[in-house]
């Protein structure tokens, strides 16, 4: 039985390259599967659980922006309608060559786009909205790039410990994996198709 | 044995380079020179000889995945150079980049690192071959994208500029996913020195190179190294998945 090899260490912590990966097992979708069942579980258990966390992020740092409030207000604008999901996948693009290249995100960018160097990292609460902003792009579009990032992103929130998480993020987070899961499936429906 | 007077090739320790240095060797048409640059020669455990047919006129590319570009350069007596370092925005290389009286570098670099400025801006042109049919894919592993999607594969040679694989193009092809033939050592690496044959043959023909056509903004997409689990998919478009 092969084991999804990405849920062994904090992605944060120690991101992954994913170069050359080996994945031409027959069962690598399954162990994959298997992989996002048990973070599943232990998501929708946390849900239910009174939370302690405090999900607000870093406050406000002066000349800065915050990510979360960024991406909160266009992912605002493409469930009203009021955004199109062209321009969408543009405000949130800097976002997802940042992460693809570092492999993290920061709470506050300045106006050029680089980080505030006063800023914290992205809490966990911000990737959550990150993981749902690319889902529902993903989703909309049928995006492979977006899906391919998706899946990178759900690596790492799946390598942190449940308990990390506020219980609304954990339900948040259920649903993104839940929208992920679709996604695959219907990819994997086109490809034996 | 015709010799491209204008031409070095820097080339690092790779399936792309060892693909490149045999599409030299079958077309008898050799760079002036070659940039070795420093680095571990990837191991191949498969069969000596491995044939892949895209679709050619003139039959299937017959490839030795386990021949070195060295190999194969030093038995042509190219001349060749062994780069300072790895790292091709050191300035040790660019230096010795600079000094080349070859205004064109065809460049077959480590995977993952990308030229930057002020290399950029030396007086040379780097001729690249992207594994990806640019603009629609442009980016790292951009070649999987389109084996999900359409069922192809395609490459796309270019002159390098600032940005990745926007740079003007000279030519670019797709080709159908051959079945059973491994992506990232052997395919991958054909299709795009196939490509560069073609462009080859046009440089011997017409004397010179193209300054190729703008990439359009438009349609382009620009991707990121793919995800396990969709090269899992893509490999399966490919009927390299195990079988039970």
């Amino acid at each position: 039985m092969t084991e999804y090899p990405y849920g062994q260490r904090d992605l944060f912590a120690e991101p992954e390259t994913y170069f050359f990966a080996k994945c031409h097992q027959r069962d690598y979708l399954a162990a994959w599967r298997a992989s996002r069942d048990r973070f599943l579980a232990s998501l929708v258990a946390r849900a239910r659980q009174q939370s302690a966390i405090c999900a607000s992020c870093q406050p406000a740092l002066p000349g800065s922006f915050a990510l979360a409030e960024r991406i909160s207000v266009a992912f605002e604008e493409l469930r009203l309608g009021t955004m199109d999901a062209a321009d969408f996948a543009s405000a949130i693009e800097p976002f997802v060559v940042k992460y693809e290249v570092f492999k993290r995100l920061f709470e506050h960018y300045s106006a050029d786009g680089k980080r505030d160097p006063r800023s914290l990292p992205a809490s966990l609460a911000t990737y959550v909205l990150f993981a749902q902003c690319l889902a529902a792009l993903a989703q909309r579009t049928g995006s492979l790039k977006h899906l391919s990032t998706l899946l990178k992103l759900c690596d790492a929130l799946a390598s942190q410990s449940p308990a990390s998480f506020s219980a609304a993020d954990a339900q948040t987070l259920s649903n993104v994996i839940e929208t992920e899961r679709f996604l695959v499936e219907r990819l994997a429906m086109q490809c034996a198709a | 044995m015709r010799r491209l007077t204008d031409v070095a090739m820097l080339c690092a320790p790779t399936w792309r380079s060892r693909a490149y240095a045999q599409c030299f060797a079958a077309l008898d048409v050799w760079p002036a020179l070659v940039v070795y640059l420093p680095g571990h020669e990837p191991d191949w455990d498969g069969a000596p000889v491995v044939e892949v047919d895209l679709g050619q006129t003139d039959g299937p590319i017959r490839f030795q995945p386990a021949t070195t570009a060295q190999q194969v350069f030093s038995g042509a007596g190219v001349e060749t150079l062994m780069s300072p370092a790895t790292d091709i925005n050191q300035p040790s290389v660019r230096g010795l980049l600079r000094d080349l009286p070859q205004p064109v570098v065809l460049y077959s670099g480590p995977g993952g690192l990308i030229l930057r400025e002020p290399t950029l801006s030396i007086g040379k042109r780097y001729l690249h071959v992207h594994g990806g049919y640019a603009p629609q894919y442009r980016g790292s592993t951009a070649f999987y994208y389109s084996i999900l999607r359409q069922g192809t594969i395609g490459a796309t040679a270019l002159w390098l500029d600032s940005r990745i694989d926007t740079g003007p193009i000279l030519l670019r092809r797709s080709y159908p996913v051959p079945k059973g033939v491994e992506v990232d050592r052997v395919l991958d690496p054909l299709v795009r020195s196939d490509v560069l044959r073609q462009v080859l043959i046009e440089r011997l023909r017409s004397g010179g190179f193209s300054a190729g056509k703008p990439s359009e903004d438009e349609a382009a997409e620009t991707f990121h190294v793919i995800h396990p689990v969709l090269k899992h998919l893509a490999l399966g478009r490919c009927g390299l998945v195990d079988r039970p």
